[in-house]
């Protein structure tokens, strides 16, 4: 690579000064575990009627108004899921049975009582439930938790590590990234796209049927995210514009990268050297967090 | 709440009662894992909506008798009922939430 690498501050330094307040603890892991594993498990219970509503709670309610939908002896609805009203379902929050509310909706008065609240139960958890999730490897309670604990931390380990850079770079003394190495980045994601549907034999209005409606990218992003690239572009030249300011980024990064973790790894080179070098970077970033 | 894994033979029997989101999908289709989570979203944050999850892997005949042309499709069911369909994997969480609120509460 041709772009250089002068100077860098201290990334320890200014990973202690960016701070993980905000790293996944115990109790928001144990959720997102209790929530996988107990999808299609959640029962209702009723609960006393002094006891405020809270989001996720089931409440049954008697609807009055002019509007069809909220003229109702009877609505069955799970406070915050988003299904029924959001007006409603923000004023739901805090009152209790026998309550009675009245909120503005399309201009017209919509007044409602809670009849019945229920809470939602979560069953004890067994291995059982981690089965039946099939994850490759992993049969019981505790290997899950163990699994998921990697996981999460992994997750924002990698996001940390993305801040991290954004901060160091403006202090990072480098040279502007080369027009060459800009080519070969962008050639090196291109390449097995060009191979993989036969970019050099379509027309222009074949690529335009098969990748010109742009708002499917977010879409692809989440499944292929290399095919999502070229959704949005109308032939080989306009891929190569559209890549250009993250090649740029990809070099920048890689410079940073390469002289925390001590790695020449090549992103003009190698397409897999950012993340090869942000993994190395993630579990140091592991290691300052939780120890060990 | 549940999740239920049908063929044709317990299809009928599983949906006959409750909200049912009858996902139709194979496991080589990539916009199906798309509707997988989003549809894992609205079942999470809606205990009372059940999700029956259709591999047409394992029964083909499912894609003639319930009339799937393609895949991902989805057919929500109130106690049995037909009440609408959505084709294809590239809808928000919020398509699929308005979908249902119209068949349970209406417009």
């Amino acid at each position: 690579m041709k772009t250089k690498l002068y100077d860098l501050p201290d990334w320890q330094q200014m990973l202690q000064e960016i701070g993980w307040a905000d790293a996944p603890t115990e109790e928001q892991i144990e959720k997102e575990i209790v929530q996988e594993l107990t999808r299609g498990r959640v029962t209702f219970t009723e609960q006393p009627a002094h006891i405020p509503i809270e989001k996720s709670c089931r409440v049954t309610l008697r609807m009055e108004s002019v509007l069809p939908k909220f003229n109702k002896e009877k609505v069955v609805v799970t406070v915050g899921a988003g299904l029924y009203d959001a007006t409603v379902e923000t004023a739901l929050c805090g009152m209790v049975v026998g309550q009675k509310a009245e909120v503005t909706i399309k201009g017209e008065n919509v007044s409602f009582t809670v009849l019945k609240a229920e809470k939602k139960q979560y069953p004890v958890l067994t291995d059982a439930f981690v089965q039946d999730l099939q994850v490759e490897g992993i049969s019981s309670l505790a290997a899950y938790r163990r699994y998921m604990e990697q996981k999460i931390r992994a997750e924002y380990a990698a996001r940390l590590g993305g801040v991290l850079l954004e901060k160091l770079l403006p202090y990072a003394k480098t040279d502007i990234p080369a027009q060459e190495d800009i080519q070969s980045v962008i050639e090196l994601e291109y390449e097995p796209l060009r191979v993989r549907f036969k970019l050099d034999e379509m027309t222009p209005k074949e690529w335009k049927e098969g990748f010109g409606k742009v708002e499917l990218r977010k879409f692809y992003a989440q499944i292929y995210p290399d095919v999502a690239l070229l959704f949005g572009t109308a032939d080989k030249e306009s891929f190569f514009e559209s890549r250009r300011e993250a090649a740029k980024k990809t070099i920048l990064d890689c410079l940073l990268l390469g002289a925390i973790v001590g790695s020449d790894a090549d992103p003009t080179q190698d397409s897999k050297a950012e993340q090869k070098m942000m993994q190395i970077l993630e579990s140091r970033i592991l290691k300052m967090i939780y120890g060990g | 709440m549940a999740i239920a894994y049908p063929t044709t033979k317990d299809y009928d029997e599983t949906v006959k009662e409750g909200f049912w989101i009858a996902d139709f999908y194979t496991t080589a289709c990539g916009p199906c894992k798309l509707i997988d989570m989003v549809v894992g979203q609205i079942v999470t944050d809606n205990p009372d909506i059940n999700w029956a999850k259709c591999n047409l892997e394992n029964d083909w005949d499912m894609m003639e008798r319930y009339q799937v042309e393609g895949t991902p499709t989805l057919i929500f069911y109130l106690d049995g009922q037909e009440k609408g369909r959505m084709v294809g994997g590239f809808h928000t969480v919020e398509e699929i939430q308005g979908e249902i609120s119209k068949i349970l509460y209406g417009e």
